[in-house]
C-alpha cells in the first residue's frame, strides 16, 4: 500500500468503502466486463437444430424469411456466486475485513448492473447462503449479511462448498475468497469440479505479509488461531521455505485445473490486485 | 607461544558462559498466533528443524571461535623467531657529541646487523627520526638531564608492550647508576683541550701535553690572554679577573649568561685546627693572614665560618633536615653518622636544623655558624665525609661561586674526563615474532562467515 493511499478497511461503512474503491478504479477502466441480462446486442446467426426456440427473432424472419437467432452477451446467463471464508484464520491481520470488502465490492458492481448474484458465508458450517434478486433491496440485504459476518470457528470448507454447489445449477462465476487455511487440495478439487460443470471458478487467496515476517516466523513456537495447536521447531528460513513451497504448489495446482487463481496480499490494497484481475479477464 | 598481554587471556573465561547462553537461548519464548500452523508440521519441516539445530550449533561454534581469536589477538601472542621484534636506538646528542648523520647511519646499520630485528626505531634527543637519518631531520645538540633521558627510554620501551625489544643508548655521558635494561655505547669525541671548571681560576682538561692560549673576558668585555703549556690531564689557570663572562682556549669556549666569580681564593684560619687545615688543603684554598674571609671562633667575624666553643650539653639527638635545597645528600650523611654531645646556640637563619628546632648550621650575611667546635671530643662533624662537601658549598656561597660551580655544562665536561667504555647489559631480549595478526585475520574471517550463513 502506498503511503498516500487510503486504507479502505478503516472505513466502517461497506457502501462507502466500495464506492470509494470503485470510484478510483472504474474511472480508470470505463468498462465492466461482466454483463447480465441487460447486456448489449451482439450478433444474428442462423438457427440451427438445438437452439432455444424462444430466441428466434420473428421480425427478422418476417423481413427475410429465414430463421435467425438473436445472440447477445447475456447468452451465457452469467450469475455471480460469492463464497466468503469466515474461519478464524481470516481474522489474522485484517484479512476478513479485506475479504468482506472484496465480496461486497463485486456484489455492488453486480447490483449496479442489475445482475443477479448470490453469496455464501461459511467457516466450519454454512452460516449464510442467499440468492438475491436485482436492484437496491438485493444489495442492502447483502450489505447487512456481509457486514454482520464474523470470522469464527474452524475451516471445513468442503462440506459447505458441496452444499452451495448443489444449489448452483446455472452457469455462474464462482468467486471463492479465502486464505486457504483448510485442505487446499480438497478446495481446488471442489472448485475444479465447478469448472467441469461450466462454472467459471475464481479463487482470491488472501495473505498478509505479516504471515511471512521474520518477527513472527522466527518465534520458537507458533499457535494456530483456529485449533490452538502449537508448532515448534524450525526458524525463519525453514518456515519461509515451507510457505513458499505451499504457495507454489497451490498456484500450480489451481492453474493446471483451469481455475483463475489470484494470490492477493492485503497490504497491496485493492487497486493493484483488481486491475490485474480485470485486465486479465478482459483479454 | 608467548603472550605480551597475558592478562587479556582471562577474557577466555567469558566464552563458556556465552556458549551456554547461546545454546539455551530461545528466540522468543512467547508463543505467537499464526493463521494455520499445519503447514509447518510436515516431515520436511522436521528435517528443517534438525538442519536448524545443526546450523545453530555451527553458528555458536563460529561465534565462540571468533571471540576466542579476538581474545588471543588482544593478548598479543608471539612465537619464537630468529629476530627481536624491535631494535630501539636512543641517541643522546649532547653539545660535544660531534657526530653527523652519515656516522649515525653507519652505526645504526652495524647495530642492525649485530641484532637482527623486524622493526628498527631510532630516537635522537626524544625525537623519533626516520631511517636512514638525514642531517636536516636531526634535532639540535642539547644537554638533557640524565633522569629525563632515562625516563624517556623507559617510557618508550614500555609503550611498545613487547618482550622482544633490544635497546641501545648512544651517549658520551655516564649512565652507570641508572638501572636501564639498555646497552650503552659510549661515543666520545671530546675536544683536545676542554674547559672543565672555573672555580678559583679556569680548569682546563688536556688530552696530551700541548700549548694553548687562554683568553678571559670580564663583565665589561675586557680581554686578557695568557699562553700556557698544558700537561696531560687537569690544569688550573689563574683568572686575571674576579668576574668573568667568557673563557676561550682555542679548542673550547664557554660563555656565561651572567658574569661569574672566578678569582683565586684564600682564607684566614684562626682556629689552628688540624682538621680545618686539612679541609683547606683538600679544597685547594690558600691560607692567608690578610684574607677577608675568616675561619674562627669569633662571632663578630664579617665574612667566613665560625665554629662554636661555648657549648652546652646537647639534648637527645633528633633527625636533621635542611631548610634549603640541595643539602639532602649532606643531611642524609649527617643523620647516619653525626654524633655530638655538646651543642651551642648560634645566631642567624638556620640552614641545617634538628626536628626539635636546634640549629646545627646557620647563616647571617656572609657568615656561616656551626653549632659545634672542630674538637672531635664534642662532635665528630669534622670527620664526616659530608663535612668537606658542606664546607665547599659554604665557601662557594661565600665566594659567590655557587652558580658557576653548579653549571650543568661544567658538570657535563667534567664527566667527559672520567673514563667510561660503555656497558653491555646482561639482559638479552627474547627473540619473538608477533603473530597476533593471524588471530585477527581468523577472527574477522569467522565473523564474516557467521554473517553470511
Amino acid at each position: 500500500m502506498r503511503k498516500n493511499e487510503i486504507d479502505f478497511r478503516e472505513i466502517p461503512d461497506l457502501f462507502l468503502r466500495s464506492r470509494l474503491i470503485l470510484k478510483g478504479y472504474l474511472s480508470g477502466i470505463h468498462e465492466v466486463p461482466y454483463k447480465g441480462s441487460s447486456a448489449e446486442f451482439s450478433q444474428y446467426r442462423e438457427y440451427v437444430l438445438g437452439d432455444d426456440f424462444s430466441k428466434l427473432d420473428w421480425k427478422a424472419y418476417l423481413r427475410s424469411g429465414k430463421y435467425y437467432v438473436k445472440e447477445s452477451d447475456d447468452e451465457t446467463n452469467a450469475g455471480m456466486l460469492f463464497l466468503l471464508d469466515s474461519s478464524a484464520s481470516m481474522k489474522f491481520a485484517g484479512k476478513f475485513e479485506y475479504a468482506k470488502t472484496l465480496v461486497f465490492l463485486f456484489a455492488y458492481v453486480c447490483a449496479k448492473q442489475n445482475d443477479i448474484f448470490s453469496y455464501a458465508i461459511f467457516s466450519d458450517s454454512l452460516k449464510a447462503y442467499r440468492k438475491t434478486g436485482t436492484g437496491r433491496s438485493a444489495i442492502f440485504e447483502a450489505a447487512r449479511d456481509i457486514a454482520s459476518a464474523e470470522a469464527l470457528g474452524g475451516t471445513e470448507m468442503l462440506k459447505s462448498l458441496e452444499k452451495v454447489f448443489e444449489k448452483t445449477k446455472e452457469s455462474s462465476f464462482v468467486f471463492l475468497i479465502t486464505d486457504m487455511g483448510d485442505d487446499e487440495e480438497g478446495i481446488i478439487d471442489a472448485m475444479a469440479g465447478m469448472r467441469v460443470r461450466r462454472h467459471d471458478s475464481i479463487i482470491f487467496r488472501l495473505s498478509s505479509r505479516r504471515e511471512e515476517s521474520r518477527e513472527l516466523l522466527d518465534r520458537a513456537s507458533l499457535r494456530d488461531v483456529e485449533t490452538g495447536a502449537i508448532s515448534q521447531g524450525g526458524g525463519y528460513s525453514e518456515r519461509m521455505d515451507a510457505i513458499n513451497e505451499r504457495n507454489g504448489r497451490i498456484e500450480r495446482e489451481a492453474l493446471s485445473r483451469g481455475i483463475d487463481y489470484n494470490h492477493v496480499y492485503i497490504e497491496d490494497g485493492f487497486d493493484s490486485p483488481l486491475s490485474k484481475f480485470f485486465s486479465r479477464r478482459m483479454k | 607461544m608467548t603472550f605480551f598481554a597475558p592478562e587479556m587471556l582471562l577474557l577466555l573465561w567469558l566464552i563458556p558462559p556465552v556458549i551456554l547462553f547461546l545454546l539455551f537461548m530461545r528466540r522468543k519464548s512467547i508463543d505467537a498466533d499464526y493463521p494455520f500452523v499445519r503447514i509447518f508440521s510436515s516431515k520436511s519441516m522436521k528435517r528443517s528443524s534438525l538442519k536448524s539445530f545443526i546450523m545453530k550449533i555451527i553458528r555458536i561454534i563460529l561465534l565462540s571461535a571468533s571471540l576466542a581469536s579476538a581474545v588471543m589477538y588482544s593478548a598479543k601472542p608471539s612465537l619464537k623467531g630468529d629476530k627481536t621484534e624491535y631494535l630501539v636506538i636512543f641517541i643522546d646528542r649532547t653539545p660535544l657529541m660531534r657526530i653527523e648523520a652519515d656516522r649515525f647511519n653507519s652505526i645504526i646499520d652495524s647495530l642492525k646487523s649485530c641484532s637482527p630485528s623486524e622493526n628498527t626505531i631510532a630516537f635522537v634527543n626524544e625525537k623519533r627520526v626516520s631511517l636512514p637519518v638525514k642531517e636536516k631531520n636531526l634535532p639540535s645538540r642539547e644537554l638533557r638531564e640524565k633522569e629525563r633521558v632515562a625516563e624517556f627510554i623507559g617510557r618508550k620501551i614500555f609503550s611498545l608492550r613487547s618482550k622482544s625489544v633490544k635497546s641501545v643508548l648512544l651517549t658520551d655521558r655516564i649512565f652507570e647508576r641508572f638501572n636501564l635494561e639498555t646497552d650503552i655505547i659510549s661515543m666520545r669525541e671530546i675536544p683536545r683541550v676542554m674547559i672543565t671548571g672555573i672555580s678559583r681560576g679556569a680548569t682546563l682538561f688536556s688530552r696530551d701535553e700541548t700549548a694553548a692560549e687562554v683568553r678571559f673576558t670580564d663583565e665589561n668585555g675586557r680581554e686578557k690572554k695568557s699562553a700556557v703549556m698544558l700537561s696531560k690531564g687537569e690544569n688550573r689557570i689563574p683568572s686575571p679577573f674576579s668576574l668573568i663572562s667568557r673563557i676561550d682556549c682555542f679548542y673550547d669556549t664557554l660563555i656565561f649568561d651572567s658574569p661569574v666569580f672566578s678569582a683565586a681564593s684564600s682564607v684566614n684560619d684562626r682556629t689552628g685546627s688540624a682538621f680545618v687545615k686539612g679541609l683547606l688543603r683538600a679544597l685547594e684554598i690558600e691560607e692567608n693572614d690578610t684574607s677577608s674571609v675568616e675561619i674562627s671562633y669569633d662571632a663578630s667575624c664579617k665574612r667566613g665560618i665560625v665554629f662554636s666553643r661555648e657549648n652546652q650539653a646537647a639534648k637527645e639527638k633528633s633527625p636533621l633536615f635542611s631548610v634549603l635545597e640541595g643539602y639532602d645528600a649532606i643531611t642524609n650523611d649527617m643523620n647516619r653518622n653525626l654524633e655530638y654531645s655538646l651543642l651551642a646556640e648560634i645566631p642567624g637563619e638556620a640552614v641545617i636544623m634538628t626536628k626539635r628546632g636546634e640549629k646545627i648550621l646557620s647563616r647571617q650575611g656572609d657568615v656561616f655558624y656551626f653549632a659545634f667546635s672542630p674538637d672531635t671530643s664534642a662532635s665528630n662533624l669534622v670527620l664526616l665525609p659530608s663535612f668537606v662537601s658542606l664546607s665547599e658549598r659554604i665557601f662557594n656561597e661565600i665566594f659567590s661561586l655557587k652558580e658557576a660551580h653548579s653549571d650543568s655544562r661544567l658538570e657535563y665536561r667534567r664527566e667527559l674526563t672520567e673514563s667510561f667504555n660503555g656497558v653491555k647489559n646482561d639482559y638479552s631480549p627474547a627473540k619473538l615474532k608477533d603473530v597476533s595478526f593471524v588471530f585477527l585475520f581468523v577472527s574477522a574471517l569467522l565473523l564474516i562467515i557467521l554473517i553470511f550463513i
